[in-house]
């Protein structure tokens, strides 16, 4: 999580000084528990919410891929899928940690929206496993393949929320 | 849309290519549920259409989910039907009245802030409710 990154983003951050306590930063309240190392180079923050997007998506986009070729193969939903569906959730639980840890003490609007957008993600998948899995035809992982496109749909959106309205930075 | 392997007519409508249907159904009735209802309970006044139109779309994707489920196959054609004249008629007002759409609805713009997808959904629907109309009279009277 301390991982040095890019220069060129650190540019915005240079208008906080570490530790000054400027309105509405999250990292100026001691006594969060490992909160105030990563936050003393923000930058990084910036980093995992990056990759973990990536992540996400590159998950997310993958399953889909994979279950509309099983969809086409005519395969009923089986152990492996629900491992690939495992993991995306894995993937979005940490998403929804991040979110946790940084959106509340931060500025900026469309909170609300972002956990709800989080959150329906975590839950779309799952549902569409039980959904799917009772079905006989091939449509059953069909289901859960379209599942994935929903949460990639719902995690641009998160995206756009962290990019343009949150501001974890403070 | 696998209508030609296979489909019995003891299926159900929620059952095979359907299960989608309703998956996709149910995910925008909430997402679209959800947002109405917070932007009519907070900023209503700032673009009354807009939500209005959201609220009710949110509320067809609903009726056509359970109706799919339920098996009722004429109040899904009907649901349908009314979500495809809705996403037509409001895109095509949304380009003509400006002033009525100061913010944007599910079907605005023909739904090119949910990736036209309420444009493409209610299509793909009523193909797969006539597909199966069709089977059905076919083989059961």
């Amino acid at each position: 999580m301390c991982e040095v990154s890019h220069a060129v983003k650190s540019s915005r951050g240079a208008a906080v000084p570490n530790g000054s306590g400027a309105p509405g930063q999250a990292a100026a309240s001691p006594g969060r528990g490992g909160r105030a190392a990563p936050l003393g180079g923000w930058v990084s923050v910036v980093g995992v919410i990056e990759w973990l997007y990536l992540a996400v998506q590159a998950a997310a986009l993958a399953s889909a891929a994979w279950f509309f070729v099983d969809t086409a193969r005519s395969k009923e939903v089986g152990r492996a899928h629900v491992v690939g569906v495992v993991v995306l959730e894995a993937l979005l639980l940490a998403q929804l940690v991040t979110a946790i840890a940084l959106v509340p003490g931060a500025a900026g609007e469309g909170k609300a929206m972002l956990f709800s957008y989080v959150v329906t993600a975590l839950l779309v998948p799952v549902a569409a496993l039980f959904w799917g899995s009772i079905d006989r035809s091939r449509w059953g992982i069909g289901t859960v393949a379209c599942a994935c496109l929903v949460v990639a749909a719902l995690m641009l959106r998160v995206h756009q929320i962290w990019e343009y309205q949150v501001d974890v930075v403070g | 849309m696998s209508s030609g392997e296979a489909a019995p007519s003891g299926r159900s409508l929620a059952e095979g290519f359907g299960r989608l249907v309703v998956l996709v159904y149910v995910v925008f009735a909430l997402s679209a549920g959800v947002r109405a209802g917070f932007q009519v309970a907070t900023k209503f006044d700032e673009a009354p259409i807009s939500y209005s139109l959201s609220a009710i779309a949110a509320l067809i994707y609903l009726v056509a989910a359970v109706a799919i489920v339920r098996g009722a196959a004429g109040a899904a054609l009907a649901a349908v039907g009314v979500e495809l004249v809705g996403v037509v008629g409001v895109g095509a007002l949304s380009h003509v009245v400006l002033d009525w759409f100061p913010e944007a609805s599910v079907w605005s713009h023909f739904g090119s802030g949910y990736g036209f997808v309420p444009l493409v959904l209610p299509v793909v629907g009523l193909v797969y409710l006539l597909r199966r109309r069709r089977d059905r009279g076919v083989s059961s009277p």
